[in-house]
């Protein structure tokens, strides 16, 4: 399974997916003849309303549900097939955890079941434990985990493989903001490293920050698809950003443009998003109350998630 | 793949033990050991105590395993399923093959440690009960050459009738006393049946012969036994005198009871060793000496005369008993993960424990020889024809009864209770049948269907 760059890891091919009752009689169609390829070192969106067929989509992908018709492939083959989910990582919309285990065991059960070595496994397992800030709570029991924690720890389970395609349904969601702002860095840094990621959400910010392609579902159907800043881009107007003027230049500027364009010219400062205001606020309270400490949500990539390794 | 495996089934375990599962069972486990001996009375003597030990103590403890192994592997698979834990497993590189296999080890390697924490907890009981009561000597004889030993069972040889039925149909044919409404294939079959009841009954003044091949039988562990089940045709408690001769060996030694009162019920005579010589056939022979009246004697059950001899120690005896015991939970154990693959955990816990019932039942009804619904005729009113219901519930019966005839009659307990040899091949044929077919066919079912079904359609 050696795949170029440009190659499309995950091919969807008219894939519709029937859901039926105990007697087999047609009960909703959750998709309806959806086609995505996405490829290697991508970063691909499925946004869409509750019940737009998302989650069953991804379902499909990870052989957790069969398709109706059509047919899915992952990196070449069928997704039931064991060798696909050797490179495969999964992060569920509930994590799913098994509750009587503690975060450190729980690690080390994925592990084993990607056959991994015994140092591979304790060496992962505290990375990924320093990365999602879980040190502390590594020896207590999942169930007694809020659902932010929860949902770190399935995040970490889904990356134990160091997998060439990370499925991710509804990553942050439960996540507090800087959990948040982790995530999508994390997504970045291993799009860096040319994994291919399938995010699933209905936060737009979210996957406007992360991703290169999008697919809007609507009941079962695409009914947007492209690349992120082609969809968003707005042709028809203009933003010049520059440092602060005299009110005076600016006034002259904005009659000059105003007599040239014939339009009325908007003027404004540009604001930063809320979520790099917030994170700004920690980082410095943060490094107020124990100088010299790490702020909070610039804990440092895994070792083996980081570029190069 | 072994660290896969390894993975799985510790998960199993981990689960049964932070839910408490085994700390509950143990306490159960402990209190049936403890319990049953004290609540249960016998018949007074140390020999019953002891008896009432094994047999209920080890066999409601089994059945208590039994109901928890189904319970606990019905809610292996299905309890993730409901709970959606399964997702995450079933998207690793985890066959669906393996991960039956992963929870099924599971619930064995449990299964193991209970069983054996139960067989030394009753071990322990047993002789620590023989020393605490002062039981006499001879009682502790009794015990000692009844049942804290293996004895081999032999039975006599199968006596051919079919000579003996051609020649009596051939009478009644010349005598033209052949029943016309019956076929001469039932005809033949009440006549065999007859003779065979024949076999069984002694008249006053009367004797019956028995032969047993003793191949293999060992003298120099000790006394060999005579047993047998008798009663009387007026029947209560009235006694019977009867006398025993065992004639045996090539060197024509034999050993004569003498005229001895028996009540109805199961007796003993012990046999010296040196009367035997091993290898050859022994002739066993019973005389009604009750002259001068109509009280004929009746040989009860199957298995109404047994000649036992000394094979070997009750501790190696025991844990073959406990292997074969082992090996029915592993079957429970594959039936219950199979179970919870196809269906919800309730649906699953009452489809496995019907099927375990209608297992038991059927082979109850074989076991004694009870099929009665296969016989048609109604002789009373001149035969009449099965409905399609009857027929289809026979060949369902019958197809049951063929299934289950390799495992039927290995009832290890009751051979432990009764200082009988459970012999190598039971347990090689329990390993087998049990231990290994039955759970691969479940397993190879379990894989295929855990492949099949959409686990993430809830």
């Amino acid at each position: 399974m050696n795949e170029k760059p440009d190659e499309s890891v995950v091919v969807i091919e008219n894939l519709t997916k029937v859901f039926k009752d105990f007697w087999r009689r047609p009960k909703v169609c959750a998709v309806d003849n959806i086609s995505i390829s996405i490829k290697r070192g991508e970063v691909f969106g499925l946004l869409g309303p509750n019940g737009s067929g998302k989650s069953t989509t991804i379902k499909v992908v990870l052989g957790l549900l069969h398709a109706t018709r059509g047919q899915v492939r992952v990196l070449g083959r069928v997704p039931t097939d064991v060798s696909v989910k050797e490179r495969l990582g999964y992060l569920p919309e509930e994590s799913h955890l098994y509750l009587y285990l503690t975060a450190r065991e729980t690690l080390d059960l994925y592990g084993k079941l990607f056959a991994l070595e015994k140092r591979i496994r304790k060496e992962r397992t505290e990375q990924l434990l320093e990365m999602l800030g879980l040190v502390d709570a590594a020896d207590r029991p999942v169930g007694e985990f809020s659902k932010g924690m929860a949902r770190r720890i399935g995040l970490a389970q889904a990356l134990i493989n160091d997998p060439d395609i990370v499925i991710l349904d509804e990553p942050t969601s439960g996540l507090d903001p800087v959990g948040c702002r982790q995530v999508k860095d994390l997504i970045l840094t291993l799009a860096g490293r040319g994994k291919t990621i399938l995010l699933c959400s209905h936060l737009l910010a979210d996957v406007e920050d992360v991703c290169d392609r999008i697919a809007i579902l609507y009941r079962g159907r695409i009914r947007a698809h492209g690349q992120v800043s082609d969809l968003l881009e707005e042709r028809d107007s203009l933003r010049v950003t520059m440092p602060a003027m005299p009110p005076g230049l600016t006034q002259e500027v904005l009659k000059l443009l105003k007599e040239k364009t014939g339009t009325e010219p908007a003027l404004d400062h540009p604001a930063m998003d809320l979520e790099t205001f917030f994170l700004d606020v920690l980082k410095e309270a943060s490094a107020r109350s124990e100088p010299g400490s790490r702020p909070a949500g610039e804990r440092s990539v895994a070792d083996y998630l980081r570029p190069g390794s | 793949m072994f660290l896969k495996t390894l993975a799985i089934a510790s998960l199993t375990v981990r689960s049964a033990v932070r839910s408490r599962l085994l700390i509950c069972l143990l306490v159960i486990l402990f209190v049936v050991t403890l319990g049953i001996p004290l609540s249960v009375r016998g018949d007074g003597t140390a020999l019953s105590e002891v008896k009432i030990l094994l047999l209920y103590t080890l066999g409601t403890g089994s059945v208590i395993l039994g109901l928890a192994t189904l319970w606990a592997s019905c809610s292996a698979v299905s309890h993730e399923v409901e709970h959606k834990q399964i997702r995450t497993v079933v998207v690793k590189p985890v066959g669906p093959y393996l991960l039956w296999f992963g929870k099924w080890i599971g619930i064995v390697i449990l299964d193991a440690v209970l069983l054996l924490l139960m067989g030394l907890l009753t071990y322990a009981l047993l002789f620590m009960s023989l020393r605490s009561a002062g039981s006499e000597p001879e009682d502790l004889g009794t015990i000692n050459s009844q049942v804290l030993t293996a004895r081999r069972l032999f039975l006599p040889k199968e006596v051919d009738l079919s000579s003996e039925v051609h020649r009596t149909v051939d009478e009644l044919k010349r005598t033209g006393q052949m029943p016309e409404d019956v076929s001469e294939e039932e005809t033949m079959q009440l006549i065999y049946r007859r003779l065979r009841a024949r076999r069984t009954t002694v008249a006053p003044g009367a004797s019956l012969s028995w032969e047993f091949d003793t191949q293999g039988l060992n003298t120099s562990r000790g006394s060999l036994f005579l047993r047998y089940r008798i009663g009387s045709s007026i029947g209560g408690s009235r006694q019977i005198t009867g006398t025993w001769r065992v004639d045996a060996g090539k060197n024509g030694d034999s050993f004569n009871t003498g005229p001895i009162p028996m009540a109805d019920g199961r007796h003993l005579i012990e046999i010296p060793a040196s009367t035997i010589s091993p290898g050859g056939n022994v002739t066993v022979r019973f005389e009604n000496a009750a002259k001068g009246s109509s009280r004929t004697v009746i040989f009860h059950g199957d298995n109404h005369l047994e000649l036992l001899a000394p094979a070997g120690g009750f501790l190696l005896n025991m844990v073959r008993s406990l292997l074969v015991v082992f090996c029915y939970l592993v079957v429970l154990a594959a039936l219950g993960v199979t179970a919870g693959i196809l269906f919800s955990f309730p649906v699953a816990t009452f489809a496995a424990f019907s099927l375990s019932s209608i297992v038991l039942i059927v082979g109850f009804f074989a076991f004694s020889s009870s099929l009665t619904v296969c016989d048609h005729h109604d002789h009373d009113h001149g035969g009449g024809k099965a409905s399609v219901m009857e027929r289809v519930g026979e060949t369902m019966l019958e197809g049951l009864e063929m299934a289950l005839s390799p495992v039927r009659g290995i009832a290890p307990l009751g051979r432990l209770a009764d200082g009988v040899y459970v012999p190598l091949w039971t347990v090689v044929r329990a390993v087998l049948i049990l231990g290994v077919v039955c759970p691969g066919i479940l397993g190879l079912l379990g894989g295929y269907c855990m492949s099949r079904r959409e686990l993430a359609a809830n």
